[in-house]
């Protein structure tokens, strides 16, 4: 009995070796990972410290100064609850943006002009779904976490979710990212949940399945939207091609995930990986033929700035990102217009500008 | 030891390195081959040159493996590991090899024992903290068994011929111990079902249920660990734990002694390794609704 008491007290002696200095990690709000803003929501911010239940000074002194807030734990994952924030009364328009598949360094005059269209554009989100940064290059992801700080000094919340390229990165990608790669925002009247595809290795898992799950039976009145970085669907019968090995879809749950999206009444599951643009249906079939189908549109989004590729019988192929207007939480646009007739396209998304260093080169 | 040294080194280290990408395009990837490398072949090598193992030795290396544990857990904490950085090779090399030095130089004659899992589930448990930190559980158990502070004496014997289906066991064991980590990923909820799996062993050694545990038969135990890697959900994460820590704390106490760690050791990892392969190959026909209840 004695040496096994000696060692749990040797035990916790490492324990608080490794842990102290004691320190945090502040995984909410960071770049990527704002806070709820939604009116009635309640936000909360989180940070896991070396040693469970034990906050650094500054910050247990910070939270506390916070009026109505609480703090939870999980061992060592303290949650504060900020007050709910007071109901208001809604702007009738809420846009978002979707962006995926970003540029590698090369490209890195895509993802500037990208930012400065949004500065023009001022969406109210932006989603970054996956696969980031294809270097895996500490100045590189610190370059690209730059670029998305430009826009939240707009104003402009980003929300970042990891792709299968991450994970050749991934200590690069929690460090610039954050360490919870699903997570929810609410904002203006939508409930955006962010999933990991490539969690399990292209798959959802269950526990992660369960979350959503969970998450979509408790939207309190919220729009939801779904953003993760493998398409829902594979080409199916609209297949042109091999695209480089590149047409993966989700392999885990993709049924039931379906299902989900349609008993909740999801208007949008938005995704990339692709690298070319496609609509789908509840069905699995993609919809080139109209922009107004019933249920949840199933939406693939073209590069912002790595290769391009034609998975399915859509021809259009351009470097982009894709705008969805909302009207009071009903999804009323998620497409741009055909080029000079003024009529909406059922799949294309939004044309990157040219760069101003790309004029003239061809491209 | 051997328990603690594969469950929370051997285990611990294949989910640091599942969970950050291994890379043996680095040189300095390769050093965290040692261990298993030395796992596999340090038996062989205690007959011929029993001095390496000589209490001396095995002081320096129980030293050296807690040195090696703790730094790197210290290193990783709150950060996970680069695998661009040499540093965190050399220090899991580094506890992994001291510690083991020490299992190889005590091989155990009795089974793991109550105090044993309890060990196990606690540090198991820590992987919620950072997943490191069950690697500091295995270097503290070797530094404490080579300074003579945790009880268990040297037993210089080979292992006795092992059956097929023990190492049958510890192959499914492999596969199935990884799947909580394979479902959460980053999220530190497998050290959960770690520390139940560690609760679930330790009922196994309470007195009178260690009689009727005794009863279940040999079959049961692939059977049921096998089972156990098909019919796992997360809302069941504590008693999907606890049940395999029971069937894992059976084949244990089974297992002929002393304690083959080459064979079943490297049968735990070859499981592990097979359990990322399925895993990571859901596109084949009919295998993800075999390795995810209700995909």
């Amino acid at each position: 009995m004695i040496p096994w008491l000696r060692a749990y007290v040797l035990a916790l002696a490492c324990l608080l070796w490794v842990g102290l200095p004691l320190r945090q990690r502040v995984d909410r709000p960071r770049t990527g990972h704002p806070l709820s803003t939604a009116p009635g929501s309640s936000p909360v911010q989180e940070v896991t410290t070396s040693l469970p239940w034990l906050l650094p000074a500054a910050t247990r002194q910070a939270w506390q100064a916070i009026p109505g807030a609480t703090t939870s734990w999980r061992f060592n994952r303290a949650t504060l609850h900020l007050p709910t924030v007071p109901a208001a009364p809604l702007a009738p328009t809420f846009r978002v943006v979707f962006v995926a598949d970003l540029a590698p360094p090369d490209h890195a005059d895509l993802l500037e002009q990208f930012v400065i269209e949004m500065a023009a554009l001022r969406p109210d989100v932006v989603l970054v779904g996956g696969d980031l940064t294809y270097a895996e290059t500490e100045a590189w992801y610190a370059a690209v976490e730059a670029q998305f700080l430009q826009l939240e000094r707009l104003g402009i919340p980003v929300l970042v979710a990891a792709g299968n390229h991450e994970r050749k990165g991934w200590p690069l990608f929690l460090r610039h990212f954050g360490h919870s790669p699903a997570f929810r925002v609410d904002i203006g009247p939508l409930a955006v949940l962010t999933l990991d595809s490539a969690h399990g290795r292209d798959q959802l898992t269950p526990s992660q399945f369960a979350w959503l799950e969970d998450n979509l039976n408790t939207l309190d009145g919220r729009t939801p939207i779904i953003q993760l970085h493998h398409p829902v669907f594979p080409a199916g019968s609209a297949i042109k091609g091999e695209a480089g090995g590149s047409g993966g879809s989700l392999m885990g749950f993709q049924k039931a995930f379906v299902r989900l999206c349609q008993d909740h009444s999801v208007p949008a599951v938005l995704s990339g990986h692709w690298h070319s643009d496609a609509v789908f249906d509840s069905a699995g079939q993609l919809r080139d033929d109209t922009v107004d189908f019933p249920g949840t549109k199933f939406i693939v989004t073209t590069a912002l700035g790595n290769e391009l590729r034609q998975v399915t019988r859509w021809p259009q192929s351009y470097h982009g990102y894709r705008i969805l207007d909302f009207d009071r939480g009903r999804l009323v646009r998620y497409t741009a217009d055909e080029p000079g007739s003024g009529r909406r396209s059922p799949i294309a998304s939004t044309p990157l500008g040219v760069p101003a260093s790309r004029k003239g080169t061809g491209r | 030891m051997s328990a603690i040294w594969i469950l929370l080194y051997l285990a611990g280290l294949c989910h640091l390195l599942a969970l950050n990408g291994f890379d043996l395009q680095r040189p300095a990837a390769w050093l965290i081959l040692l261990p298993i490398l030395a796992l596999l072949a340090g038996g062989p090598l205690r007959r011929r040159a029993p001095g390496l193992f000589a209490p001396a030795v095995l002081r320096v290396a129980g030293l050296l493996g807690l040195a090696g544990t703790l730094l790197l857990a210290r290193h990783l904490h709150l950060a996970g590991w680069d695998v661009r950085d040499a540093w965190p090779d050399l220090l899991a090399a580094t506890g992994g090899l001291g510690s083991l030095w020490v299992l190889l130089g005590s091989a155990e004659a009795a089974a793991p024992g109550a105090p044993h899992w309890i060990w196990i589930a606690f540090w198991l448990l820590t992987g919620f903290l950072d997943p490191a930190l069950p690697l500091v559980g295995a270097g503290l158990a070797g530094f404490l068994s080579a300074w003579g502070l945790l009880p268990g004496r040297p037993v210089p014997l080979d292992p006795p011929p092992v059956m097929g289906r023990t190492t049958l066991v510890f192959f499914l064991m492999g596969l199935t111990l990884s799947k909580p980590g394979w479902d959460f990923g980053p999220r530190p909820d497998w050290a959960l079902a770690g520390a139940a799996l560690g609760i679930g062993a330790l009922v196994t050694q309470v007195g009178p249920l260690r009689l009727r545990f005794a009863r279940i038969p040999d079959l049961a135990l692939p059977l049921g660990i096998g089972l156990l890697a098909i019919a796992y959900a997360p809302g069941l994460l504590l008693p999907w734990g606890a049940l395999l820590g029971i069937l894992v704390a059976l084949a244990w106490d089974r297992a002929p002694r002393p304690f083959a760690n080459a064979r079943l050791g490297g049968s735990l990892l070859l499981g592990m390794l097979f359990s990322f392969a399925l895993h990571a190959n859901l596109w084949l026909p009919g295998l993800r609704h075999l390795l995810w209840l209700g995909n």
